[in-house]
């Protein structure tokens, strides 16, 4: 009987470990994050959308183009580490023109995606946008060891009208940082919803260059 | 006997749950350590807004001037899964030879001079505290680069002017077939830079400064 109640401890106990070692280092389960409908229409511009602007120094005009739009589920962890699964939407958008090359955007959390557009000029970062910034607006301060940049909503403009077009609720992206060699660059995205950036401008040590929306198509 | 292995089981499990999401401590890992910049390396590499330094290029003549642009700025690293605290002190100038100043401190009392070079976009290692203290004792390397003290002057004249107490090292980056000869002088900087390159040879002599300290 001591033997028997002996033995069924012992294979108690065994599994009772067991299961609290993988308790202990669970997986959490899958997740799957996707672009928040209330951030699409700031961010998702179909193929045949375009944008004119005009530089407001030389007079010259460009236009920008979406050639391209592709969506894809990416997916990352699981395969025996020990990150949780995780399938992310990215919606990547193709441009054409001389100020941007690229849209993408992509979901982070159950409440957050993030934007990116990218300048064609190599040394200025992307411009960049994200659902938590939409709702809650507000500008950072970096500074670390050979980096100090400041970054994100500087303004939130209730209305800004550029070559008598009136745009509401514009927002001032912002992204003012030193390079390696200390110089100061500016990038300033105004971006409004439904209608993308109406208004970019690049600074790096006295080249000031402003492009302001004259003309626009947005196809959502 | 069988309340003993009950219990026995019972340490065993808790213990092999908690093992089973062990995490390294870092109680291990000795005294936390500051690495600081000694007040005596400040004194050859620190300097403040409206430092300035003309050279002159001993072969054609020509002056170039390096100007202080910004800083200093100073960053105190604080790490959290090792013991340890790094400073770092840079400023940006303008100029045609040198862009940047990075000093920050070492372990035991050493401290290491980084400058960016114009035109070569990696910090190359101009001076180290150890070099001061014990000539030949900061001497050092890596897979790209080998620096070394290589003389030092009680005095040496540069453009006419005699520059007490003057330091000459060198870094060699075999890969960017070039080499850096620097020499330092305690409360001015740099004094002389030489670049040698396959087939370029250039020497800026110090002519004209204000080192502000």
């Amino acid at each position: 009987m001591v033997k028997k109640f002996r033995a069924i401890s012992i294979l108690l106990l065994t599994g009772l470990t067991a299961a609290l070692c993988l308790n202990g280092c669970t997986k959490e389960s899958e997740q799957s994050y996707y672009i928040q409908e209330t951030f699409k229409p700031w961010s998702i511009y179909k193929p045949g959308s375009y944008w004119i602007y005009l530089n407001e120094k030389t007079g010259a005009q460009d236009c920008t183009w979406v050639y391209a739009i592709s969506r894809q589920m990416s997916y990352e962890g699981g395969n025996g580490s020990s990150d949780p699964v995780i399938h992310r939407e990215y919606i990547m958008m193709d441009l054409s023109g001389k100020l941007f090359n690229a849209i993408t955007v992509n979901g982070q959390g159950s409440d957050e995606s993030l934007m990116e557009i990218s300048p064609c000029v190599r040394y200025f970062d992307a411009i960049g946008f994200s659902n938590q910034m939409m709702l809650n607006p507000s500008f950072r301060h970096y500074f670390e060891v050979h980096q100090i940049y400041n970054l994100g909503v500087k303004t939130v403009y209730p209305s800004e009208t550029i070559h008598g077009n009136t745009f509401t609720n514009v927002y001032d992206l912002r992204h003012e940082w030193l390079n390696y060699t200390g110089d100061s660059l500016v990038t300033e995205a105004h971006l409004v919803k439904n209608t993308g950036i109406v208004l970019y401008r690049t600074y790096r040590e006295s080249k000031d260059t402003t492009w302001s929306l004259l003309r626009w198509k947005v196809i959502q | 006997m069988m309340r003993k292995t009950v219990f026995l089981l019972l340490a065993c499990a808790i213990l092999a749950s908690l093992w089973g999401c062990h995490k390294s401590s870092n109680t291990d890992q000795g005294p936390r350590r500051v690495l600081n910049i000694p007040d005596d390396f400040k004194e050859w590499s620190l300097f403040q807004p409206g430092s300035y330094w003309v050279y002159k290029n001993e072969k054609t003549g020509i002056a170039d001037c390096t100007a202080y642009k910004h800083g200093p700025y100073t960053w105190q690293a604080n790490y959290t899964n090792v013991p340890l605290d790094e400073t770092y002190i840079w400023f940006y100038t303008r100029g045609n030879q040198v862009t940047g100043y990075d000093i920050k401190g070492g372990l035991q009392g050493n401290a290491t001079l980084l400058l960016n070079m114009a035109g070569f976009y990696v910090s190359v290692l101009a001076l180290n505290n150890n070099t001061i203290l014990n000539p030949g004792h900061g001497d050092t390397s890596n897979s790209y680069s080998t620096y070394k003290f290589i003389e030092r002057w009680d005095t040496l004249i540069i453009n006419k002017h005699p520059f007490p107490d003057v330091l000459h090292t060198r870094n060699t980056w075999p890969g960017y077939y070039v080499v850096f000869d620097f020499y330092w002088a305690k409360g001015v900087g740099l004094v002389r830079l030489q670049k040698t390159g396959t087939d370029t040879d250039t020497t800026w002599s110090l002519m004209r400064w204000k080192s502000v300290q």
